[in-house]
C-alpha cells in the first residue's frame, strides 16, 4: 500500500524495461501454449454455432432450476432452459449443445427432476445452428474493416509504428482470451463472441492511453538531452500509471463483482463463463499496454535515425559521467543535467544524510541522478 | 457564467431533465432482450401432408429471420428445430402486440401471383347500392358467347398495342355505354372473355404498373345484362382453376397461381421524389424473369386469360395481377408496364400508399416468399433465457460494482470523484432516455450483450475524468495555480479523450454497419454510451470543474479536490543511468 502511495506521488517509481524481457518470455509462451490448444483441442462451441438438441416436456410439478441442477451434474448447467406457457398449460424447453450425449442429459434431467425419462425424450429434436455460416462470415468481415480503419487512424492521430504495436497488442489478448477459452473447455456462445469484442474495444482504449503521453513526451526529446526514446517511454509509463490503474480498476470492479458476486454467491452459472472471459481479457487488456505494444513501439523508435543519434549522445554522457565519478568526481563535472532548458539539477535525497535538503523542483526536464561519490572523510 | 461555460451545463441539465420527464411520462421504458425478461414465442409447423426437406425447411428459416428482423423486434431468436421452426420474440406482454406479432408471423403462407379475371368489388356494397368510393367498380367484361375473331375489333387496350401483333381476340371487344355506378345494384353488364389464346405480345418498355384500388369510372356497355352472380358463374365455368378470393386488397375472380413468391428477390418501400408517392419497389430474380414478364405482358394486353379491367396510366384498359398471400388478396395492381425493365429485374407498384402500407406490403411480398407452407403459428409466452435467477444477481452484482467504483473515485479524488459520479450519472440518464425511446418505437431491445457494451463503458467514461484531474496534477506541480490550470488542461485532456473514444466510437460503427445479432446490439450500446460519456465531459465535468476550480477554499486546499501536486515533479523521475539495452 506504502509503495502505492509512493507511487501516486511519484516519490518511486517503476522500471518497467525490466519487465519487457520477462514479458515477451511469459506472453510467447503463453501464446504458443494457447495456439496449440486451439489447434489440438479446438473451441467447446456451444449450440448457437453447432446445433444441438432440445426436449420440451409438461411443466407441473417441476422447476427450471431442479432441471438446470440435474444439468449441472453432466456439465451442461448452462442449457437453455425457458417455461412456454399458453393460458393454463406450460412445457419447459431446454437446448443442450452437442457436448453432452444427448442421453445422459435426459437421464440427468429425469433424476433430478423426478419426471420419467420417457416424458423428458418425448419431444426431443435435433435443432439447428442459429449463428450461421453467413453470420461469422459477416462478422469476421466485419474485423478486418475494423482493424484497417484503426491502423489507418491511429496512424493519422499518432503514428504508423504505434498502430503496429497497437494492434500487435489487441491480437495477443484475443488470441489469449480464445486461448482461455480452448484450455478450459469453457463453452463459446454469441455472448463470448461479444466478450472478446469488448477485450478488444478496451485493449486498443488503454493501449492509446498510455501512447497519447508517449507522444506528448516525445515532443521533449532532444539531442542534448539525457533521455533515450526508451527512458522517455519509461517515464511515461510510470507517469499514465495510476490514470491506467484507476481506468482498469473502473472497468474490472463491476465485471469482478458480476463475475465473483453473482456467479460466485448467487450461484448464477450463465453469468460465470462470460464473466471470467470478460475479467481475464480486461486483465490482458491493461497487461498488453504496458508490457506488449510499449516495448514494440520503443523497438521500432529506437530504429529511428534521430533516437539513434540520441541514444548516442545519451550513452556517450553517462560513459563520460561514470568515468568522472569513478575517478573522484570533481564538481566541475557538471552531470548533464540539463536539457536545454537550463534546469536546477536535484540531488538524492537518500545519500546525501540530510546535508543539502532536497528541493522541490520545478523545472521539468531535470534528472535525478545516482547519488555522487564523495571523498571519503573530507568535510563540507 | 459565461467564464465558467455554466449556461453548456444548464442547457445539459434542462435537456437531460425534459428527457427524463417525457420518457417517464411517456411510459418509455427499454425494452429488454429475450435473454433478460423472456417474450412471445411461435411455432411454425410445415402444413400437414407437405413435406418439404429440411434444406427447405433451413432455408425457410433464414428467410424468416431476416424478415423477423425487418419488423422492427429487436433481436429475436429464430431457430430450426427439426422440421419445425421456432420464432421467439422478447417482450411483446400486451395483448395488442401478441396480436400483431401473430398477425404477421402466424401468415406464414405462401404468395401467388394470379391473374385477375374479374374485379367483383366489396359485396356488401353490391348489394346496397351505394356508391362507394373505395369499393372499385365492376370492370369485368363479358364478351357474347360467339367467339370473335382476331380481327381488329376496336378494342381501346388492342389498340394500345404499340408492336402490333394481332389483338387478343375475344378481349377487346368494345361495349356500348354502360352504366357508371359502382357495384351498385343496378346491373352491369359482363364480358367474358373467350377461351381462345394469343400469344403474348411484347410491348414498350418504361412504364410502371399502377396498384391499388382503381378509379375506374367508365365500364364498357354490355352486350347482354346480366346479374353479377351469373356473370360469375360464367367465368367460373370458362376458366377451369379460377377462384373467387377476397381480401384487404379486393374481392376477384383470379386465375390459377402462375407464380409464387420464390421469383421476388426483394421487395422495398420508397419514397418517389419526383411524383412525392410512396410505391413498392419489387425486384425479380433474373431466372424467373421470363415467366413473370410472360404472365405480366398478358395483362398488359389485356388477354383472355388477364382481360382488361381498368384504365392504364397511359391510356387504355388493362389487366391486372393480383398478389394473394395466405389465400387473401393483398394486392392487385393494374399491369400498366411491359417487359419488366432488364436491369434491375422488377416492378414498381404505385398506389394511393402512405409510407406505413407501402412498407406493410413491402414486408408481406418478402415475407411471403418461403419455400415451405407453414400452418398457422402456435403462440406461446416464453421465460427468459438467461434465467430470472440470473437476471436478479447480475443486477445485485452490477450495482455492488457500481458502488465500489464509486467509493474508490471518492477516496482517490474526493470531491471531484463526486464530479465524476455526478458525469457518469448524467451520461447513463442520458443513454436511458434514447434506449427507451428507442425501445418503444423502433423495438430496440437491451440484451446481456448490451449490457456488456455499456459496463466496459464505466470505465471509460471515469477515465475520461481522471485524464483531466491528472493533468490538473501535472500542471499544478510544474507551479500553476488550481484557477489557473482548469482551461488549458482541459484542452489537453479533451484531445486525449477524443482521441481514445473515436477508437470506440469508429469500432462501433464499423461493427454495427457490417454484423447481425447480438454483435450488432453490443456496436450500439459501446458506440452510444462513448457518445453520452463525450456529452457529459463537455457539458458537465468541463463546466463543474472550471467552476469548483476558480472558488478561493478550493484554491487553498486543492487536496479537498483530490488534486494535490506532486511533491516530486513527475518529469523528474528517470533512471537512465546506466546504458541499458533496447527490449528484446
Amino acid at each position: 500500500m506504502n509503495f502505492l502511495r509512493r507511487l501516486y506521488s511519484f516519490e518511486d517509481d517503476i522500471d518497467f524495461r525490466k519487465g519487457w524481457r520477462v514479458a515477451f518470455v511469459i506472453s510467447g509462451l503463453l501464446l504458443i501454449g494457447g495456439i496449440v490448444a486451439l489447434t489440438v483441442d479446438g473451441l467447446n462451441l456451444g449450440i448457437d454455432f453447432r446445433g444441438g438438441t432440445s426436449w420440451q416436456f409438461p411443466a407441473q410439478g417441476t422447476t427450471t432450476q431442479q432441471v438446470r441442477d440435474g444439468l449441472s451434474t453432466v456439465g451442461a448447467g448452462d442449457a437453455t432452459i425457458q417455461t412456454l406457457s399458453q393460458g393454463r398449460n406450460a412445457t419447459i424447453r431446454v437446448e443442450v449443445g452437442t457436448k453432452v450425449p444427448a442421453d445422459k442429459a435426459v437421464a440427468a434431467m429425469a433424476k433430478s427432476t423426478g419426471k420419467p425419462a420417457e416424458v423428458i425424450a418425448a419431444n426431443q429434436s435435433q435443432v439447428g445452428p442459429s449463428w450461421g455460416k453467413d453470420v461469422s462470415n459477416k462478422a469476421l468481415r466485419a474485423l478486418i474493416v475494423f482493424f484497417i480503419a484503426i491502423a489507418a487512424y491511429i496512424s493519422w492521430r499518432l503514428e504508423w509504428r504505434m498502430a503496429v504495436g497497437a494492434i500487435l497488442a489487441v491480437v495477443h489478448d484475443v488470441v489469449l482470451s480464445v486461448a482461455v477459452y480452448a484450455v478450459f473447455k469453457f463453452e463459446v456462445t454469441p455472448g463470448t463472441v461479444v466478450a472478446f469484442l469488448t477485450i478488444l474495444g478496451y485493449s486498443l482504449y488503454d493501449t492509446i492511453v498510455v501512447y497519447d503521453k508517449v507522444k506528448a513526451n516525445e515532443g521533449h526529446l532532444t539531442l542534448q538531452g539525457d533521455r533515450t526514446y526508451t527512458d522517455m517511454m519509461n517515464l511515461s509509463l510510470n507517469q499514465t500509471f495510476m490514470r491506467s490503474l484507476n481506468t482498469t480498476l473502473s472497468t474490472i470492479l463491476p465485471v469482478a463483482s458480476i463475475l465473483f458476486i453473482g456467479a460466485g454467491v448467487f450461484g448464477a452459472v450463465t453469468l460465470r463463463e462470460f464473466g471470467l472471459a470478460l475479467f481475464v481479457g480486461l486483465i490482458f487488456g491493461a497487461y498488453s499496454s504496458v508490457f506488449i505494444a510499449s516495448p514494440i513501439v520503443a523497438f521500432l523508435k529506437e530504429r529511428e535515425p534521430r533516437n539513434v543519434q540520441i541514444r548516442k549522445n545519451v550513452l556517450t554522457r553517462r560513459a563520460r559521467l561514470a568515468e568522472m565519478g569513478a575517478s573522484g568526481g570533481s564538481e566541475g563535472a557538471v552531470p548533464a543535467g540539463g536539457s536545454d532548458e537550463g534546469s536546477v539539477p536535484s540531488t538524492s535525497d537518500s545519500d546525501s544524510g540530510g546535508r543539502r535538503p532536497t528541493p522541490v523542483v520545478t523545472s521539468p526536464y531535470s534528472d535525478k541522478h545516482p547519488p555522487r561519490p564523495r571523498k571519503q572523510g573530507k568535510k563540507r | 457564467m459565461k467564464k465558467y461555460a455554466l449556461g453548456s451545463l444548464l442547457v445539459w441539465l434542462v435537456l437531460l431533465a425534459a428527457g427524463l420527464v417525457a420518457s417517464f411520462t411517456n411510459g418509455w421504458r427499454p425494452v429488454l432482450g429475450l435473454d433478460l425478461q423472456g417474450g412471445l414465442s411461435a411455432t411454425l409447423v410445415p402444413k400437414p401432408g407437405t413435406n418439404p426437406p429440411e434444406s427447405s425447411v433451413a432455408e425457410a428459416t433464414n428467410i424468416i429471420r431476416q424478415r423477423v428482423d425487418g419488423l422492427g423486434i429487436a433481436e429475436p431468436d429464430v431457430v430450426r428445430s427439426g422440421k419445425t421452426v421456432v420464432v421467439q420474440l422478447p417482450g411483446l406482454k400486451t395483448k395488442a402486440d401478441q396480436e400483431r406479432a401473430k398477425s404477421i408471423i402466424g401468415t406464414t403462407a405462401k404468395l401467388e401471383f394470379r391473374q385477375v379475371l374479374a374485379d367483383l368489388g366489396t359485396p356488401a356494397a353490391a348489394t346496397t347500392g351505394t356508391t362507394t368510393p373505395s369499393s372499385p367498380s365492376v370492370t369485368a367484361r363479358v364478351a357474347p358467347t360467339t367467339t370473335p375473331s382476331g380481327s381488329a375489333s376496336t378494342a381501346p387496350s388492342a389498340s394500345s398495342v404499340p408492336k402490333g401483333a394481332a389483338p387478343a381476340a375475344g378481349t377487346s371487344k368494345p361495349t356500348s355505354k354502360g352504366t357508371t355506378d359502382r357495384a351498385g345494384a343496378t346491373p352491369v353488364a359482363y364480358e367474358l372473355p373467350s377461351a381462345t389464346t394469343v400469344p403474348p405480345t411484347t410491348l414498350a418498355t418504361g412504364t410502371t404498373v399502377a396498384g391499388g384500388k382503381s378509379t375506374q369510372t367508365t365500364v364498357p356497355a354490355p352486350t347482354t345484362t346480366i346479374t353479377q352472380a351469373e356473370a360469375i358463374q360464367k367465368m367460373l365455368a370458362a376458366y377451369p382453376g379460377s377462384k373467387i378470393f377476397n381480401g384487404d386488397g379486393g374481392s376477384y375472380l383470379l386465375g390459377p397461381a402462375l407464380f409464387d413468391g420464390t421469383v421476388l428477390s426483394s421487395a422495398e418501400a420508397q419514397l418517389n421524389t419526383q411524383s412525392s408517392q410512396w410505391e413498392v419497389n419489387v425486384k425479380v430474380k433474373g431466372r424467373d424473369q421470363t415467366k413473370v414478364n410472360n404472365a405480366f405482358n398478358e395483362c398488359y394486353a389485356g388477354k383472355p386469360t388477364c382481360p382488361p379491367i381498368r384504365a392504364g396510366d397511359t391510356g387504355g384498359q388493362r389487366g391486372a395481377i393480383a398478389m394473394v398471400l395466405d389465400n387473401k388478396v393483398i394486392s392487385a395492381p393494374t399491369v400498366n408496364a411491359v417487359d419488366l425493365p432488364k436491369n434491375p429485374n422488377g416492378f414498381v407498384i404505385t398506389g394511393n400508399f402512405t409510407n406505413k402500407t407501402a412498407s406493410e406490403l413491402a414486408l408481406q411480398l418478402r415475407y411471403g416468399a418461403l419455400p415451405v407452407e407453414f400452418q398457422p403459428a402456435t403462440l406461446e409466452t416464453v421465460s427468459a433465457t438467461l434465467g430470472s435467477n440470473s437476471m436478479h444477481a447480475a443486477i445485485v452484482a452490477g450495482l455492488i460494482g457500481l458502488a465500489a467504483v464509486a467509493i474508490y473515485m471518492l477516496a482517490f479524488y474526493r470531491l471531484l470523484g463526486l464530479v465524476a459520479i455526478f458525469s457518469l450519472a448524467t451520461s447513463t440518464g442520458l443513454m436511458w432516455i434514447v434506449i427507451s425511446y428507442l425501445g418503444a418505437h423502433n423495438g430496440l431491445a437491451l440484451t446481456l450483450a448490451g449490457v456488456t457494451g455499456i459496463i466496459v463503458s464505466i470505465g471509460i467514461a471515469v477515465d475520461s475524468n481522471v485524464v483531466y484531474y491528472e493533468h490538473l496534477r501535472e500542471d499544478m506541480t510544474r507551479g500553476r495555480t488550481l484557477r489557473g490550470t482548469v482551461r488549458p488542461s482541459f484542452k489537453v485532456a479533451w484531445s486525449t479523450i477524443v482521441t481514445a473514444d473515436l477508437v470506440s466510437v469508429i469500432g462501433a460503427v464499423i461493427l454495427y454497419l457490417l454484423t447481425v445479432g447480438p454483435v450488432r446490439g453490443f456496436a450500439f450500446y459501446l458506440g452510444l454510451s462513448t457518445l453520452t460519456d463525450l456529452l457529459a465531459s463537455w457539458f458537465f465535468m468541463r463546466p463543474v470543474t472550471w467552476w469548483l476550480g476558480s472558488r478561493p477554499v478550493f484554491n487553498r486546499r486543492p487536496g479537498l479536490l483530490g488534486v494535490r501536486p506532486h511533491k516530486i515533479d513527475p518529469d523528474a523521475i528517470v533512471r537512465g543511468a546506466k546504458p541499458e539495452e533496447v527490449p528484446a
